[in-house]
């Protein structure tokens, strides 16, 4: 496998687990248990949609076929998307997501910092976007850990849960199997 | 009145640019004053409309009565010398 078409299957490794993420997120819109909520949960599914079509769009480039980024993004089948399973666990309840948001959100501040430092001057680009929203996410996703684990005996209990079901799901994130799911 | 369930109610505050008064912009609900900041930034400060954020608890701002504006804003009515435009600017004055 060539440099180009490993770095083409690791953006679309890293637009996939935004554009998965961005939409199971984006399944909070309208139903979000405030208001306010509602409308941070779209903009965080936002967020992720806006990282996952700057790296799909840079993938086509380096794919230099034709496709666009919407091609990449709707066009393929189920198996041609390389997300990390966490990203398309389902929505759940409120907790679950909020446990999902605080494991993946930590793993791209991680990601994004040292990808800013990246050779390849548009992935350091987008990072360097990425990293800001990443920090608020993960930043979100604490306040509500906090609230919930320290809130009631029932919002603790579905947060344990959520962290509980969702812990086996982190592994494939510092697996180094470049882009073949094995 | 029928129970708001969605929280307490903040007040939020966006200094548009750096230096300049912090504006009210709106209210937000939220279970603490973290809370209150986020949805502050995520309902008022999505389209670049500002660089700070005060968010104040709804309860802590004292307004005055309606019934008591007459006593309070009436006798600024007739000082039209309390207006800048009531005075002449001298000739070559460059800034007032």
């Amino acid at each position: 496998m060539g440099s180009k078409e490993q770095l083409f299957k690791y953006l679309l490794r890293l637009g996939d687990n935004a554009l998965i993420q961005g939409h199971r997120l984006s399944e909070w819109c309208s139903r979000g248990p405030i208001l306010e909520e509602d409308i941070a949960l779209s903009n965080l599914a936002l967020d992720n949609i806006g990282r996952a079509q700057a790296l799909l769009q840079y993938a086509s480039e380096v794919e230099g076929n034709g496709h666009t980024a919407d091609d990449l993004a709707y066009r393929r089948n189920e198996r041609q998307y390389f997300n990390f399973l966490i990203t398309e666990l389902p929505t759940g309840n409120f907790a679950y997501t909020i446990a999902k948001q605080l494991f993946i959100g930590l793993y791209d501040v991680i990601l994004f910092e040292a990808l800013c430092k990246s050779t390849d001057v548009t992935i350091a680009g987008i990072a360097a976007k990425a990293i800001k929203e990443a920090k608020y996410h993960a930043s979100h996703a604490g306040d509500w850990c906090l609230r919930l684990g320290m809130g009631t005996a029932i919002s603790h209990d579905l947060l344990q849960n959520a962290i509980n079901e969702i812990w086996m799901f982190t592994g494939e994130m510092f697996e180094m199997t470049g882009w073949i799911r094995i | 009145m029928a129970t708001d369930t969605q929280f307490d109610l903040w007040e939020v505050f966006i200094q548009g640019k750096s230096g300049g008064h912090h504006m009210h912009a709106g209210s937000v609900h939220a279970s603490d004053k973290e809370m209150a900041l986020k949805n502050a930034r995520d309902l008022y400060t999505r389209r670049s409309e500002g660089g700070s954020i005060w968010v104040v608890p709804s309860s802590a701002i004292i307004s005055s009565a309606p019934d008591d504006a007459a006593m309070l804003f009436d006798p600024a009515n007739d000082k039209i010398y309390r207006h800048p435009t009531f005075y002449v600017i001298p000739e070559g004055a460059k800034q007032i």
